[in-house]
């Protein structure tokens, strides 16, 4: 038995343990104060044994304050367990597959939808099965002691278990209509937002009432599901005082014993014990809306398999001493369907070799395609031996590609230069910072310094020095530079010319651009864009 | 025991349990309304402060930050602004209730219950002192590590290219694991805190069952009046005492929600308030532009400081005007203003009249940028807007030389926009250049429509704009040199003063 599920034993027991004691901690407590009740009056026989229920009565409740404490405690830690081993796993497939979130709000979704399911086990199963066990126990509890009530109390069960199959049909409806209010608020928000520039042109776009209608829609459907929720709270609360006082009405005349109020107590207070469940059912449908998606899209194995970690593609020809000649024949990136200008070059290393051409072919694209991102088309072929995609992501590798919008991770300065280089000492990334004209203060203590999102924001020109000093630790004999002096200014970007064609003595450097200083000395200028290529 | 008692408890329950589902009903419906007027007002708002500023604001935000506003913050205020007075006040009066109505049968329990109250946000205290700090950093770094998580998941391909994946994977679940450990015991001591108002709502259910129970049997005399108390009596103690803690355990669970709600109201109200300020322009404020004059006046930023001053500036009708000034130093905020997005402080006229902003340009004005605006959807929708004929369309089309490009398209103007091969960022411009000459705004505004496009495409687009612009009243930001004869004025950045200032360029130099 591993951890993880002793954990979900252990929490799923104390959940359990915490509702039937507290149950059972009113039950004892009203037929103790009926017993008490029959045995104060002067006639009573003599010798009831106050003491016992007294007792019990205090040890159940020290037993609910504690399990009540053990199940948040065991179930916390469940919930991070399960958590940890889920991102895990679809880290390992995101990395591996390339495919992911597009952008910051399926990313926040995925991060939210693995939330929910970690926290399953506390936030619905254990409610809810408590919710049947405790009913269960009711209708065993006047099976034995109080027969004639476990009919009516069989009834009441019928109708609670018709009202939930009812309830959850009605919640599966509304939980899609605000997916579907919200997705719908999402596309038209953004299309509003994105086409700002044009509202003084049409007036439908111009005045706000159609995103306004819009917005009102998912409020309506958000409300709705959440007077769902409140209302079958309000219907459990009135049922249970019905039907208490209908059980009353039927054992009153019948029965005078202190067993007898137990069973109607219960059900007065019905609410206060069922309503856990009635929230875990809320958290369990809503959860599984999110992880149906999580579990089509990213992990086809299922949520529990054990998945491995990611493992690197296998490698790799990398030529000793640097290259001398990339070649490409009928070259073209593909991607989902479509595909690129085909190319054919030759580029000789070392050397610096300029790609240009209207923007909007996917020259990006193409340097995807020769780091082995994309799919091509064609043949690339390195010192005469065929590169594919399995082969070009080798270690150490033999291209590195700088991005034309590069991603600075939510981490330190000196993780996202070590990235590419993980053994480089701090003197290094020090002196690769200097190389790529970065103007920071150079010192141990900036190196610390957080990036990202919640870290110091960069400018687009710094951006692009960091993925230079990058390449630079990467020593990849071909570098593939995504217009690396848009951002800069004039003189940086001479200094960053400079120091390319420097490097272009030793490396093979693919440059493309659509601007670029005058001191930059290209070997061959391919022109990407030009009519000469087929487009197909 | 029971005998001919459930006369009356029948007929209690007839009255009151109709008439407590119809309570319930007012108040859910009550309060459903109230949160769908909430929740709408607030959206209307920030729509108002989107239309009112449109880009300007905008871009202040990442697309998603606006798309949160509605489903993650709103739900947050909505619960902080109605729910949570409602609860405190419930918290404030029910105890108290319940005190009273125990009080006549025992005032020994009643008294008991009133010593406990206070003493709950006491022991609260007491143990959450240590803990709320502990577990505000265990929130903290859940966060972290799950924002981190989808940092990693946006930058994989980042992470692929540099061959790291294993070792950010190793990374990912190494700091998972260590988190956790910390965690577990902090969540220790945490959850001791919560557990003290279980603590005495159990404890007192208990404690009352005992002290009544021993009162029936006659054991206990102290704290009822006189006599034992009858069986009724007992239960109705039993059954009411935990309605005592039930409000408070309910203020806890909204008291989560308190801080993100909170954070909330403070991250939008800047935006929120754009829009209370907001003066609608009426229809007859529009108007020919003459001449707008700036003088000594400031453009202000979001967060109320002054961005850019303007000393001294005015722009005629027919003007054509160079932008010029190094990149990020506020061109496009000057831009902004004269599109009307803007608060201006200082002294601002339009025509001889003194305004706020320039909001009566606002419909007049169209922007051109370095991406232009083109949606999902036809050529025709996309250059016409559904306001102008297929022929206008067209002519405009040829004006910008894409008459070659629409022949060749399958469908013609009815052609979606994404169906077709890519659009050179050359030919995305023309489209809009079409859109632009086909709508004729009083006042255009170019800001480096050139700026990520190849040398050839950059020339033969600025020829474009320079001939199509003729007789209009332009104002250009541009790095790239552009013939100073075509121009009627220069106006320049200066980045050397704070805020930076626009002036008019004095040395006869394009650049």
């Amino acid at each position: 038995m591993n951890k993880e599920s002793r954990q979900l034993v252990l929490s799923v027991g104390f959940g359990l343990l915490e509702a039937s004691s507290s149950a059972l901690l009113l039950a004892i407590s009203v037929w103790f104060i009926c017993a008490c009740a029959v045995a104060g009056q002067p006639a009573a026989a003599p010798g009831f044994n106050y003491l016992v229920p007294a007792t019990l009565i205090r040890l159940l409740a020290i037993t609910r304050i504690m399990s009540g404490y053990l199940e948040k405690y065991v179930g916390h830690r469940l919930l991070l367990n399960r958590l940890a081993g889920l991102r895990s796993r679809l880290l390992a497939s995101v990395l591996s597959a390339n495919e992911g979130p597009e952008h910051a709000r399926a990313a926040a979704a995925l991060q939210q939808s693995s939330e929910d399911w970690a926290a399953l086990p506390t936030s619905a199963f254990t409610p809810q099965l408590s919710s049947v066990v405790l009913m269960l126990g009711l209708l065993l509890f006047a099976a034995v002691l109080l027969p004639s009530a476990a009919l009516p109390l069989l009834g009441l069960i019928a109708v609670l278990a018709i009202s939930w199959v009812y309830f959850v049909r009605i919640l599966d409806q509304r939980l899609a209509e605000r997916e579907v209010a919200q997705a719908k608020l999402d596309r038209s928000l953004e299309g509003w937002l994105m086409t700002s520039d044009l509202w003084s042109l049409r007036p439908d776009w111009q005045n706000a009432d159609a995103i306004n209608t819009t917005a009102g829609e998912f409020s309506y459907s958000r409300h709705r599901l959440e007077d769902l929720a409140a209302k079958g709270e309000a219907v459990l609360l009135i049922l249970g005082l019905f039907a208490a006082a209908m059980l009353f009405a039927y054992l009153a005349d019948t029965l005078a014993t202190p067993v007898a109020a137990v069973p109607i107590l219960l059900v007065a207070s019905m609410r206060d014990w069922l309503r856990p469940g009635l929230q875990g059912t809320l958290k369990s449908r809503a959860a599984v809306l999110g992880t149906e998606s999580l579990q089509r899209d990213y992990l086809p194995e299922g949520l529990t398999a054990t998945g491995q970690d990611y493992s690197a593609p296998q490698s790799v020809p990398v030529p000793a001493n640097g290259v001398n000649v990339l070649k490409l024949e009928g070259f073209a990136w593909q991607r989902e369907g479509r595909a690129g200008p085909s190319l054919s070059a030759s580029f000789a290393g070392p050397g610096l070799h300029l790609i240009v051409g209207p923007s909007g072919l996917g020259k990006s694209s193409l340097l995807y395609a020769l780091s082995g991102e994309l799919e091509h088309r064609g043949h690339l072929l390195l010192d005469g031996v065929e590169i594919t995609r399995d082969n070009a992501s080798s270690n150490p590798p033999s291209f590195y590609l700088a991005e034309q919008f590069g991603r600075i991770l939510s981490d330190t300065l000196g993780h996202n230069l070590r990235l590419g280089a993980p053994d480089a000492s701090d003197a290094e990334l020090l002196a690769a910072l200097d190389w790529a004209a970065l103007d920071v203060e150079h010192n141990a203590l900036q190196l610390r310094q957080w990036l990202g999102e919640q870290g110091r924001p960069l400018s687009g020109g710094e951006r692009k020095r960091l993925a230079l000093a990058r390449a630079r630790l990467s020593d990849a004999p071909i570098w593939l530079l995504d217009e690396p002096f848009e951002g800069l200014d004039a003189e940086t970007a001479r200094i960053i010319a400079d120091r390319l064609n420097t490097e272009a003595t030793r490396r093979l450097l693919i440059v493309v651009a659509h601007q670029y200083p005058e001191n930059l000395r290209p070997q061959q200028t391919v022109d990407y864009g030009s009519p000469a290529l087929q487009i197909d | 025991m029971f005998a001919h008692r459930s006369g009356p408890v029948l007929w209690a329950t007839a009255l009151l349990l109709p008439l407590m589902a119809a309570m319930f009903w007012l108040r859910q419906t009550l309060r459903t309304r109230a949160g769908y007027a909430l929740d709408q007002r607030l959206f209307q708002l920030l729509a108002g402060a989107l239309q009112q500023h449109r880009r300007a604001l905008i871009r202040q935000k990442p697309l998603s930050a606006w798309q949160d506003f509605h489903s993650r913050h709103l739900p947050a205020i909505e619960s902080y602004l109605i729910d949570y007075p409602l609860q405190r006040r419930l918290v404030a009066t029910l105890p108290l209730l319940v005190c009273l109505l125990i009080f006549p049968i025992s005032w020994l329990a009643a008294v008991t219950l009133l010593i406990t109250m206070p003493l709950i946000p006491v022991f609260m205290w007491l143990v959450g002192r240590g803990t709320a700090a502990l577990q505000e950093r265990h929130i903290l770094a859940l966060d972290r590590l799950g924002s981190i998580f989808g940092d990693r998941l946006l930058g994989r391909r980042t992470i692929r290219l540099h061959n790291a994946a294993s070792r950010e994977q190793h990374r990912f679940n190494a700091a998972s694991r260590s988190l956790n450990d910390k965690l577990a015991a902090v969540l220790r001591v945490a959850f001791l805190s919560t557990s003290v108002l279980e603590f005495f709502s159990t404890l007192s259910i208990a404690l009352v069952a005992v002290f009544v129970g021993f009162a029936l049997l006659g054991e206990v005399t102290m704290g009822f009046y006189g006599t034992r108390p009858s069986l009724g009596e007992a239960l109705f103690v039993l059954l009411v005492a935990p309605a005592f803690f039930a409000e408070l355990k309910a203020l806890g669970q909204l008291y989560h929600r308190k801080s993100e709600a909170q954070g909330a109201l403070s991250a939008w109200s800047s935006v929120l308030q754009q829009a209370l300020e907001h003066r609608p322009v009426k229809s007859s404020d529009q108007q020919m532009l003459d001449n707008v004059v700036f003088n000594e006046s400031q453009i202000m930023g979001f967060e109320g400081a002054a961005l850019l001053s303007v000393p001294e500036l005015s722009l005629h009708r027919g003007d054509r005007v160079l932008l010029t000034g190094p990149s990020g130093g506020g061109k496009t905020v000057l831009l902004e203003a004269l599109a009307g997005l803007r608060r201006i402080e200082g002294s601002v006229k339009i025509n001889g009249e003194a305004v706020d902003d320039l909001g009566v340009l606002r419909e007049s004005t169209l922007l051109l940028d370095q991406t232009p605006t083109l949606f999902p959807g036809s050529v025709r929708s996309n250059v016409g807007m559904e306001q102008h004929s297929d022929a206008d369309i067209t002519e405009s089309l040829r004006r910008v030389g894409l008459q070659a490009w629409l022949d060749q398209l399958p469908q013609g103007l009815e052609t979606k926009l994404g169906d077709i091969p890519a659009l050179s960022g050359g030919q995305r411009q023309r489209l809009a250049v079409a859109r632009l000459l086909l709508f004729s705004p009083a006042l255009v505004l170019l800001d480096e429509p050139t700026a990520h496009l190849s040398p050839e495409e950059r020339d033969e687009l600025a020829l474009l704009l320079r001939d199509a612009l003729i007789g209009k009243t332009v104002v250009w930001a541009s790095h790239d040199p552009q013939p100073s004869s075509w121009f009627s004025q220069h106006w320049r950045l200066d980045t050397t003063v704070h805020p930076a200032a626009i002036r008019i360029n004095t040395d006869g130099s394009s650049e």
